[in-house]
């Protein structure tokens, strides 16, 4: 790639991640000014636009670092992408009872945490970090008791819907995007062997080393199909969401956008690699 | 292509495998009394020593030398000392008194050299190896020889669907053969097990290797040879030489 061929591919990249973060947020704030807002069982709207939110800042922080485009990285927000899909849908198809757990498992799960920062402030009370501790114990209590009185919260340390993640996709009709998608980025996000095997080691070929594998900080090279994926899943979850919610949105989904970049499509690739 | 208008029958995941819990077992691990066998991790460094006779002299005299290997055994040992002496570990049974005549039959039936010169590899870098009795090479080898020698060959022998490794599995065979401590019915359509050598790929080549591996690894499984060679060859291989990439 010589200098001309590299600026007009770095102005590319650039105009895709401004494009892309442009056609997003503006899905999220068309979509989220289309639906009356839950107030009086606000949990619902809360859950629902705090996972689409939660789903398209994702695609967006990825978007803006294209060296995560590559298969260290890209998995770990890809793997926490299906599942935010997964779980905006089940809770979809019974949003006031399914947000309600949802929010309460939350919750629960911080009285835990709080618990665990009480007890490690007792076991050393005159630690270094002492101080920062006892003000971080009270800002989560605030955020919790604003929700629910800590003395009327719960704590259920199994799984917040009572079910596995494949029992929620087979259940919203996609047990192919668990299969497809949450197991294998799942390995890579939970450092299985089935990713460190291959992504942080090389095979040595000295026979006499019976081929083994050594440890090798590796480069993954980039690849944009990472961020197509990242950019399906925005787009299921934006679908999902018109469907559910009875609304139409002109705004282009942003796979369509993905394709659609001169970065991606065939003439604009041509051109940046020709100079 | 299938007929227009027939369903294909849908692909059952996991076809075949028991469900024990969380757990699906798959149909060859669902066998009773399965012994785990790994040729690269153990019987290779047992059988290795025929792996490196093989290389310098070629398959077919180098039969005929661990014929003599294992009949010379065979007329010394003690009832006590049974095994199969393809295995090196198997030498660790005798005594020092039956070594010296081993190797002393060796000597006069003229392969003692050939022998030594073959495996001075393992008596020379590995300090346990149990055929060290055999003596030194008569010819001279840099540490560098030796390891290009030995690496080479567990090159080659290590892949067990190749030949020079289903030549060290039927090394296991050979020694129950001449010893005469295995026996087939006189009606048992067995292969032709020269045809691994002669016409290697052969439908014929690959049933004689497929007999040759399963007696090879139901034998060494039943045997139950300790791992301390095995153990102490990979551990001594992996010093020799520095790991390699692509």
């Amino acid at each position: 790639m010589n200098s001309n061929s590299y600026e007009r591919f770095d102005e590319m990249l650039s105009d895709f991640v401004q494009g892309y973060k442009d056609v997003v947020v503006r899905g999220f704030d068309d979509r989220w000014g289309k639906v009356r807002q839950e107030i009086y069982d606000k949990h619902t709207s809360e859950t629902i636009g705090a996972l689409m939110s939660r789903q398209a800042t994702l695609s967006i922080e990825m978007a803006a670092a294209p060296t995560t485009w590559n298969g260290h990285v890209a998995p770990l927000f890809l793997r926490c992408m299906v599942d935010a899909y997964i779980t905006l849908a089940w809770i979809l198809a019974d949003p006031k009872e399914r947000s309600r757990k949802y929010i309460e498992y939350g919750l629960e799960q911080e009285k835990l945490f709080i618990e665990f920062l009480e007890e490690a402030l007792e076991e050393e009370p005159d630690a270094y970090d002492s101080e920062s501790i006892k003000e971080m114990i009270e800002v989560r209590k605030g955020w919790l008791n604003g929700q629910l009185a800590d003395w009327a919260t719960e704590v259920n340390v199994g799984s917040w819907s009572g079910m596995s993640a494949r029992e929620m996709a087979k259940e919203i009709g996609r047990e192919s995007i668990y299969k497809h998608a949450y197991v294998p980025f799942s390995g890579a996000a939970h450092n299985m062997w089935q990713h460190v095997g291959i992504y942080n080691v090389e095979p040595c070929s000295n026979p006499l080393h019976k081929w083994h594998v050594v440890p090798k900080i590796r480069r993954a090279p980039a690849h944009p199909d990472f961020m197509y994926r990242s950019a399906k899943y925005i787009s299921i979850t934006y679908e999902l969401f018109d469907e559910k919610m009875g609304i139409d949105c002109d705004i282009p989904l942003p796979d369509q956008y993905f394709v659609e970049h001169d970065l991606f499509s065939g003439d604009g690739a041509d051109e940046a690699d020709n100079g | 292509m299938s007929k227009p208008g027939k369903k294909r029958g849908k692909r059952q995941i996991l076809a075949g495998h028991k469900r024990i819990g969380k757990r699906f077992v798959p149909p060859m691990m669902q066998i009773p009394m399965r012994v785990d066998t790994s040729y690269a991790n153990d019987m290779l460094p047992e059988l290795i020593w025929i792996g490196l006779i093989n290389e310098r002299v070629g398959y077919v005299r180098g039969a005929k030398i661990i014929e003599k290997v294992f009949l010379a055994v065979d007329a010394l040992k003690e009832k006590a000392q049974e095994g199969n002496y393809a295995l090196m570990s198997s030498f660790n049974k005798l005594t020092n008194d039956q070594k010296t005549a081993i190797t002393e039959t060796l000597r006069k039936e003229g392969v003692l050299d050939i022998i030594q010169n073959s495996i001075a590899p393992l008596v020379l870098l590995y300090d346990d190896c149990p055929l060290t009795f055999l003596g030194p090479p008569t010819n001279t080898y840099s540490q560098e020889d030796l390891t290009s020698i030995i690496k080479l060959c567990v090159g080659k022998t290590i892949d067990r669907y190749d030949t020079p490794g289903i030549v060290l599995y039927g090394a296991m065979l050979l020694a129950r053969l001449v010893t005469k401590t295995i026996k087939f019915p006189a009606d048992m359509d067995l292969p032709d097990f020269n045809s691994v050598i002669d016409s290697p790929g052969s439908e014929e080549a690959k049933r004689a290797a497929g007999f040759m591996r399963a007696n090879g690894l139901a034998e060494f499984g039943m045997m139950k040879v300790g791992n301390a060679w095995a153990k102490h060859f990979w551990d001594k291989s992996f010093e020799l030489s520095p790991c390699e990439f692509a």
